[in-house]
């Protein structure tokens, strides 16, 4: 056990939260769409990003705008 | 979470059971025959925790009531991802009805009480719910338990798809439910569009008319102007109209007997009545600028020509007159008072002149006069009566006064100058009457001038008064003077210009032309004034029309406003609509946006927990298969392909045994709740249940599991492993054994 709590975090199985997994996602979407070839709205973006955070708060007790 | 201590009384197949002082850390034993209550064990906890077991739906759990018990109650303590230590108590009694309550061990405040509540926030402390318990948690080789697929909602859940795959479901369903929203957008727009139609809005329509009824207001208040003008024009042409009737009998009246100034006064009445006729009589279109009053006057101006005719002559009289009378005011400048007051002045002082001489001869006449007298009587006593007493008084006065004095030598001389005073006392008096002469001349020459004065000055004022006399009287007047030349001009007068002033019959005639004239003019200007009061009518009647169209259009602006508030009030609602609709359609594109989003994020989120797991599974598979499979992966759809050592290539779930299956199936369950614990626990340690684990297992393979067990994840610290027997007990730190036919368990962990 001893040996085992020496080790780095070798399972890290990232449990981060949907929140955290889709706001990564969605900033890295945005900076790559900004500089891409194909079209981007960024308010289109900025709004499905602020609903999908109010739908997972929501999930987390908070309110959906 | 950790159980610390399990209490319950008359639940399962206990009457009593107790599991005290469990250790956060260690591998325990639960073993027993069949129908032993091993299971019991773990129902006895999902119990507590979530108010049901996998094989009580909370509307039956009067059937977890030991038979013939009225109720059973259990009590857990298990310490939160908080860290601290809760208790949950919870009792059901035969009739269904149920209670819990949720409290800090130690303490009898309740953080929550009732089944719903208790449950909820049992949920939030041990960080998983019912269906995560029984897929991370309990891990049972009973199918009745698990789904047949391994552990894939758990996957998702751990993995955070779970979540994000919920809402992009119910993102998916709100895109539905949008576009039949768009759906009924457009048919009411449809809708809308079909009663715009209907409404037959034209747009022009209104400000048509509103210009149309200013256009005709425009007209009705000319037309009232025109009516007004008209109404003025004839009442101003019924004034002069009267004025001229009056005219016609004032001119009937007119005789030789009416004063010049009466002729005068008409002449100049029938020149103002009828210009001012000609200025408010209409003017004819047609016609040249005064031609129409022209010819409605035209008896009337002949009258006037012929009366101008006749004053031109009565005119060339009072010409004479006036000439009369500056002849007169010359002579009166000559003797008139000025010229008679030098006159007087004059004669005044030659009166006073007179005057004085009279009395200067006055008084040298009786200067003289006595002495003469005086003298000659002495002289006549003393020459022809010297005896008397008188003449020798006289004598002796004489000579006492004058010694020298002889009375022959100088007695004579008394005579001499005696006579030659009594000459001059004489000259003295002749003088005195002539200078009085002189005087009464003078007296009546101012007489005389003064009575041609006034002569003059009454023919004057009475040349001047002939606007009061007739023209006989002033012809009488004229001629009185008696001067040839005026009497030739005042006799060509009369036969000429004057004759009708003068000849009765001449005038007879004028009158009877005149007034036939007069008459014409009278009839035209009444045919005019008919006119009139036709274009009068016509414009009132004009007016009318278009107060009658303005109240017309009036209500059509009334209808056509209101048709226009319709169609303003339906593109309100169109615009509404069909922001309404764009919204909507906004939102589709938000929620579709979204959706894309969301996959991404699951797929990469799939991607890394895929990466995580074959991490873990690589160090934990190996040890459950014998080094035979190496680790595994979970595709978006959550199937599972396993690395196998021996084909080096990753094969299908269903291409290997059972028993490897079975193997693979822990090592995965375990990832998954080792997983779980990293994220739910909150860095406390988990309980895990293996129930059955190692049923396809060979002694070997169970003595690897179990060795390998404790090592797997550091958040695996409490591991329940449940069996109808184990060989070697050594590497449980803690065993439960339970026997069939035993309803109390007791067990002391320490």
């Amino acid at each position: 056990m001893a040996e085992q709590e020496s080790q780095p975090q070798e399972h890290d199985f990232r449990v981060r939260n949907a929140l955290g997994i889709f706001t990564d996602y969605a900033d890295r979407e945005r900076a790559r769409r900004e500089n891409a070839d194909e079209y981007f709205d960024p308010a289109l973006h900025d709004e499905a990003v602020a609903l999908v955070t109010s739908w997972l708060r929501h999930d987390e007790g908070g309110d959906v705008a | 979470m950790i159980i610390r201590s399990l209490k319950a009384t008359n639940l399962l197949k206990y009457r009593t059971l107790a599991l005290n002082d469990l250790p956060a850390k260690a591998l325990i034993a639960i073993t027993g025959v069949n129908e032993s209550g091993k299971t019991g064990l773990v129902e006895t906890i999902c119990l507590a925790l979530f108010g049901r077991t996998f094989y009580l739906e909370p509307d039956n759990l009067t059937k977890g009531i030991l038979w013939g018990e009225t109720h059973g109650e259990v009590e857990m303590v298990f310490t939160g991802n908080t860290g601290r230590d809760y208790r949950i108590t919870r009792t059901i009694d035969s009739e269904g009805r149920q209670s819990a309550r949720l409290t800090t061990d130690g303490s009898d405040d309740a953080l929550a009480k009732g089944p719903s509540a208790v449950l909820a926030r049992v949920v939030e402390l041990v960080g998983f719910d019912y269906r995560e318990f029984i897929e991370s948690i309990y891990l049972a080789q009973k199918g009745t338990v698990t789904s047949s697929h391994p552990s894939a909602a758990t996957a998702s859940a751990v993995s955070g798809v779970q979540k994000l795959n919920q809402v992009e479901r119910t993102l998916g369903e709100e895109i539905l439910t949008l576009k039949a929203a768009i759906g009924e957008h457009e048919q009411q727009l449809d809708e809308l569009q079909g009663q715009y139609r209907r409404l037959a809005f034209d747009p022009n329509q209104l400000p048509n008319l509103e210009q149309e009824q200013e256009a005709s207001r425009a007209l009705a208040s000319e037309s009232a102007d025109a009516a007004r003008e008209w109404e003025e024009v004839i009442a101003e042409i019924n004034q002069h109209l009267g004025s001229l009737h009056a005219l016609r009998g004032q001119l009937a009246a007119l005789s030789g007997e009416s004063p010049v100034g009466e002729w005068r006064v008409a002449h100049s009445a029938l020149a103002t009545t009828l210009d001012q006729l000609a200025e408010s009589l209409p003017e004819d279109e047609e016609s040249a600028e005064g031609e129409s009053a022209a010819r409605v006057l035209e008896s009337a101006r002949a009258t006037q020509a012929e009366f101008d005719q006749r004053m031109a002559g009565l005119d060339a009289l009072l010409a004479l007159v006036d000439a009369q009378g500056a002849e007169a005011d010359a002579a009166l400048a000559d003797e008139g008072e000025a010229a008679l007051a030098v006159q007087m002045a004059e004669l005044q002082a030659e009166q006073r002149r007179a005057g004085a001489s009279r009395g200067r001869r006055g008084l040298l006449f009786w200067l003289c006069l006595p002495p003469a007298a005086l003298l000659l009587g002495a002289w006549y006593l003393i020459a022809h009566l010297p005896q008397s007493a008188t003449a020798v008084s006289l004598i002796e006065i004489i000579g006492a006064r004058f010694p020298q004095w002889q009375s022959v030598s100088h007695t004579p001389w008394l005579l001499y100058t005696g006579g030659a005073l009594a000459v001059v006392a004489l000259f003295a008096f002749f003088a005195m009457l002539g200078a009085g002469s002189t005087r009464g001349g003078a007296e009546r020459r101012l007489a005389a001038l003064q009575g041609e004065a006034a002569d003059m000055q009454a023919y004057r004022e009475r040349l001047q008064g002939f606007a009061a006399l007739s023209v006989p009287q002033l012809l009488d007047t004229l001629e009185a003077r008696q001067q040839a030349a005026l009497s030739a001009q005042l006799a060509t007068f009369r036969e000429g210009a004057g004759a009708l002033f003068v000849d009765v019959e001449a005038l007879a005639a004028w009158h009877a032309q005149s007034d036939q004239q007069m008459g014409l003019t009278e009839d035209a200007v009444r045919a005019e004034l008919e006119a009139c009061h036709q274009e009068l009518t016509t414009q009132q009647g004009e007016h009318d029309r278009y107060q009658s169209r303005i109240g017309e259009l009036e209500g059509a602006i009334l209808r056509e406003q209101e048709r226009v508030r319709q169609a303003q009030e339906l593109n309100l609602v169109r615009a509404d609509m069909e922001a309404n609709r764009d919204q909507t359609q906004r939102q589709i594109r938000v929620r579709e946006e979204a959706s894309l989003l969301l996959r991404g994020a699951s797929r990469q989120a799939m991607e890394q927990f895929n990466r995580d797991l074959k991490i873990f599974m690589s160090r934990v598979m190996p040890q459950l298969t014998e080094d035979r499979y190496h680790y595994l992966i979970l595709d978006p759809s959550l199937d599972v392909e396993v690395f196998s050592r021996d084909k080096h290539d990753f094969i299908g779930w269903d291409e290997i045994s059972t028993g490897t299956q079975q193997q693979i199936l822990l090592a995965l369950r375990l990832a998954l709740s080792a997983a779980l614990a990293e994220g739910a626990a909150g860095g406390q340690g988990q309980t895990i249940m293996l129930d059955e684990p190692f049923a396809f297992y060979d002694a070997k393979r169970i003595a690897d599991a179990l060795n390998a067990l404790p090592k797997v994840s550091e958040r695996l610290t409490q591991i329940w492993v449940i069996s109808q027997e184990f060989a070697d007990m050594r590497p449980f730190d803690l065993h439960i054994d339970c026997q069939r036919g035993q309803d109390v368990l007791v067990v002391n962990g320490g």
